[in-house]
Formats: C-alpha cells, structure tokens, sequence
C-alpha cells in the first residue's frame, strides 16, 4: 500500500470497506476507476451522493422511496387490502419481478434473533399492527425466510395477528424450478409434499 | 491435513462475505469447532436447507495445518427439528441453551455428556413432551452439572446446617458463594436471592430426575417459576455474560 500516492490508498481503503471486498480486489477496483474518464468517475460519485441524498423510507411500507410514499403504496390499482411482509426492500423487490402479487407491502427492516439480540422493537411490527388497526388491509401474507430466524419471526407475526379478524396465510416452500430432488432436504421436501397440488 | 466426521449441533452461523458462512457447531467427537462453509449461501445441492442452528447433523470437515479454520465439507442433516423453528417461544429457549453452551465451552474439549443432553432437550423442546419452562429448568441444571458450577442446594454454604434443619421455609441463597446461607451465616452478602424449600426440592430434583417420569409429574407453577428467574440469574452470573437470548425470552414473557 505505501507504494500507491496517498490519494489511492484512502481510494483503496474506502473500496475495500465495501462488503465482500478485500484489500486486493479493492486494489484492483482503484486502478480500474483511475482508469475510466472522469465524466464516468463524476457519474459513479453523483450516484453515490444521490441515493444518500434522495433516498429514504417510504412512510407508508418502509421500503426504499425517492419520495414521502413510494410507487407501490401510491399506486392506485395496487391491491390495498392484500398486505405482503418482507425482511428487506430487496425481498420486496424480488417478489415484483415475479410478477405474481398485486398488493402492497410492509418492509420490516430485519427479522427477529434471540441470539443476534434483534426483539420485536427492534424491527417494524409496531409500524404493521398500526397499519391493520386502520382496517383496510384484509389479508397479510407473510414472506419471510424460511431459515430459523424467518420461520421465528412469521410465528410471531402470526400469533400478534392471530385474534384480528383478518386473514394470515404464510408463503409456500417447496421444490425450486431446475432443482433435483435428491439435492434438497427433508424439511422442504416435507412442505412440498404436504402443499402438493392437483393437475 | 486430516478430515473428520462426526455428529454436530450447529450452534451458530455468520456471513462471511457474499456466499460463504462460518458455522459453529458443537460436535460429538470434538467439542465445540467453529468452520468455514464456502459458498454455502449459493449452493443448491451441498448445503441447501441444511446450515440451520440448532439442526443436528453429519458433518464431514478438513482440519487446516495452517493458521486458517477447518473447512466444512459437507453436512447431512439428521434431525432439523421443524417444531422449534416455527415457534418463537421454542425458537428463543433453544437460542439461550445454545449460547449458555457456546459461551462456555472452549474449543475443541469433547463433551459427549453435555452433547447429549442438549439434544435430548432440542428433542423433547421439538415434540412438545415438557412445557419450554420445565425443560429450561431441567437443562440448566444438568448443564451446571457437567460444566462445573453446580449449586450448593444441600446445606449453608458458611456453617453446614443443612436444608431441612433450616427453620423458615424461604431460603437465602448467596449467587456469590453459590449456595444457601442459613439465617445465622446471612449478614454480609449482598447478591441474595430467596428460594421456598419446595422451590429448591424440585430444582434438586432436576439435577438427577428421570426424564421419563417428568413427562407425568405436575410441577407446582409457583416453584416453576421461582427456579426459572432463580437459574437465569445465576447462570450466567457464573458464566460471566448475560446472553443476548435471555433479554429477548425475557421480553417475549412480557408480551404474553
């Protein structure tokens, strides 16, 4: 490092704090970008200082928003009373592309963790019973994860909403498309089996 | 650079960059390990569905020769204990015993006795055959046991007298000495709790009961209770750090 001007190393140590990104990738990241012509540097930096500029919570669903309320929330042909829970905008975003849900969403910033000390106040629940108190939403579709912390979290959700007169249905687990059976295991293989449908 | 195989509880996972996890697992053979599972959020057939905590499985993982963690090879699951993850209740009792168990071991010191016992509870806490609070008792104690740090419940920890010549029918005990103070030897002690003689018969009970008979005894709730915030003061006042789970059972409580 101390053969690089001062100027690439801070480049170096700045890049390499990026997740994922060890000092040789970073090394190499910062020569590349020394590299590219400046409007391309300038548009990288803008972009940058845009999304920390612009880019907030939307109050509605706590997902990522240019604006006080999102796309999604302010859309007036979006399903309001089929209400989705995520752990991130981008499981929210993964769910969009699928192109199979219509509703609306509510993004919970986390999932709860006994050991990682993460508990219902630490993430958005209060924010969602709040959202059913108002009485529009009539169903809510819980997506979390399905690993431990997933799982956990739905059966919180599911017994806070429980006495509520609205529906609670959790999204299925199964076989993923292209996977081969002898590949997965035995708890999805269980769900699948148990969710099989007719034909 | 040798390659091992064993039974193992994963006691923890974190993210490791992108795609990779460092798991620590509690093995049969070894104790306590922790190890590098490469690429184990992308894979779809080595590790898909199967790096979950508290899952017991067979493991297969190389030992390095230098400085580096011992990388995961593959992993079987066994038991994944499905009742536990789709239960808050069951999910934050299974997350205090497992970090009760990964604050106090240190690596690679084969337990075989306190493995067993913790699946047995992950069994009993997946089948529902105890109430979570029973079985939380029930471990804690037998984790004491085997760990070293078990509780004088039998006489004053100064004087000798022993508990059923003590007059009164709550007794001090010293979280300190570890022990119960009779009313002459009290003064001094300042980190006291107090216990019902009935409260510390059944905590003795635990230590060496037969789990088959638990199933069909009707614990008094009261002395239930009284040993459930007795044993999560002193537990891990003796292991020295509060863990993260008991904060979170605690508020779990509250919202019941």
């Amino acid at each position: 490092m101390g053969y690089y001007p001062t100027p690439v190393v801070h480049l170096i140590q700045n890049i390499s704090k990026l997740p994922g990104i060890g000092e040789k990738t970073a090394e190499r990241l910062a020569i590349y970008l020394l590299g590219v012509p400046r409007k391309e540097a300038e548009q990288l930096a803008g972009s940058i200082l845009e999304v920390k500029d612009k880019i907030r919570l939307c109050s509605r669903c706590f997902s990522l928003s240019d604006n006080p309320v999102c796309d999604i929330c302010s859309n007036p042909t979006r399903n309001e009373t089929l209400l989705c829970v995520v752990e991130q905008p981008m499981d929210m975003v993964a769910i969009e592309k699928s192109g199979s849900f219509l509703g609306v969403y509510h993004v919970l910033q986390g999932v709860l963790s006994p050991m990682a000390g993460v508990g219902p106040d630490h993430i958005r629940i209060r924010e969602l019973i709040s959202r059913i108190e108002e009485g529009t939403v009539k169903e809510v579709v819980i997506a979390t994860g399905t690993d431990v912390e997933g799982e956990a979290t739905a059966s919180y959700l599911a017994e806070r909403l429980r006495k509520r007169p609205i529906k609670v249905s959790r999204i299925a687990s199964g076989i993923p498309m292209g996977g081969e059976l002898q590949y997965v295991d035995q708890v999805t293989l269980k769900r699948a089996m148990e969710k099989r449908h007719d034909l | 650079m040798p390659i091992i195989s064993t039974p193992a509880i994963l006691l923890r996972r974190i993210d490791y960059g992108d795609h990779d996890l460092i798991v620590t697992l509690f093995t049969f053979d070894g104790g306590k390990i922790s190890a590098i599972a490469k690429s184990a959020k992308k894979s779809t057939k080595r590790f898909s569905g199967v790096l979950e905590i508290f899952s017991v499985l067979n493991v297969v993982y190389r030992t390095s020769q230098r400085k580096g963690l011992p990388v995961l090879q593959a992993a079987a699951l066994k038991h994944p204990f499905q009742h536990i993850r789709g239960d808050i209740k069951k999910t934050a009792y299974a997350s205090y015993w497992a970090e009760l168990i990964n604050q106090w071991l240190e690596e690679g010191e084969k337990q075989v006795q306190l493995y067993l016992l913790f699946q047995q509870v992950l069994d009993k806490l997946d089948q529902d055959h105890l109430p979570e609070e029973t079985l939380s008792i029930l471990f804690q104690m037998r984790f004491m046991k085997l760990s070293g740090f078990y509780p004088n419940l039998e006489h004053c920890s100064v004087c000798r007298t022993g508990m059923e010549k003590m007059r009164k029918n709550r007794i001090t005990f010293d979280l300190v000495k570890g022990g119960l103070l009779c009313e002459k030897c009290i003064s001094g002690s300042l980190n006291k709790r107090s216990l019902s003689k009935g409260t510390i018969k059944q905590l003795r009970w635990f230590e060496s009961g037969d789990w088959t008979k638990a199933e069909r005894i009707r614990f008094s709730l009261p002395a239930i209770q009284e040993g459930q915030e007795f044993l999560e003061a002193f537990v891990p006042y003796h292991l020295g750090k509060e863990p993260r789970s008991l904060k979170f059972l605690r508020r779990l409580r509250n919202d019941q």
